[in-house]
């Protein structure tokens, strides 16, 4: 039990160090880090796994898709990918968010210099939430800063 | 400066007869199209249903809502 015990100490703390993170765990973890550019030279969020967050982030939100500045489709269904084209393409360039609500449902889009979020939820979805969603997940696309909550 | 007198308005129906009407009508109102455009600054603009701009817009939203609802998004 014991021998298990150390082994598994010692499993975590060679993971830790593979990982480079070990300066979070020693005893100068107070300082600077020592090289940022490890921790921050990825974006936070894939567009794949920027669907699957607005999902949980809300449960009205049945589909969505995530295009690039100049329209390819990212992440989601292609079937949805001209369609939201077409809809960012009808608002035109002044607008950052469209929001597009019918008798079937409400469809919610944002954009940043890089990318284009557009989900399509049913018509009780509370509007000021799925925006701030969609503004977040695009902070975390671009690895910028998140927006504050209104 | 002087108020201007009230317009006479048709009478509203009270009581349970005028929360039913109040009812349908927030619903008839919620079913309507609606599009809202907002632009970088976070300044909003809702555009009439009649408007020639929000036709495109609400072309391409219900080819999105149609698209879910034949269940061929996931």
């Amino acid at each position: 039990m014991r021998l298990a015990t150390t082994q598994m100490a010692t499993v975590t703390s060679q993971a830790i160090r593979d990982s480079g993170t070990r300066w979070l765990f020693s005893p100068t973890a107070h300082e600077p880090c020592p090289d940022p550019r490890a921790v921050t030279a990825q974006p936070a969020l894939t567009p794949p796994l920027a669907l699957d967050y607005l999902r949980e982030l809300s449960a009205d939100i049945r589909a969505g898709v995530v295009l690039s500045a100049d329209g390819a489709l990212l992440a989601g269904p292609e079937e949805l990918a001209g369609a939201a084209h077409d809809l960012m393409t009808a608002a035109g360039e002044a607008a950052a968010e469209v929001h597009v609500s019918t008798a079937e449902g409400a469809v919610y889009a944002a954009r940043s210099e890089q990318h284009t979020v557009a989900v399509v939820c049913g018509r009780f979805a509370l509007p000021s939430l799925i925006r701030y969603d969609l503004r977040l997940v695009l902070a975390d696309l671009g690895g910028g800063e998140r927006p504050e909550a209104a | 400066m002087p108020r201007i007198p009230r317009k006479p308005t048709a009478p509203r129906p009270r009581g349970a007869v005028g929360a039913v009407a109040a009812g349908l009508a927030r619903r008839k109102a919620a079913r309507e199209p609606r599009v809202v455009l907002t632009d970088r600054g976070g300044h909003p603009r809702t555009l009439a249903a009649d408007d020639p701009a929000a036709a495109p817009l609400l072309e391409a939203a219900e080819r999105l809502i149609s698209a879910v609802q034949r269940g061929s998004a996931p």
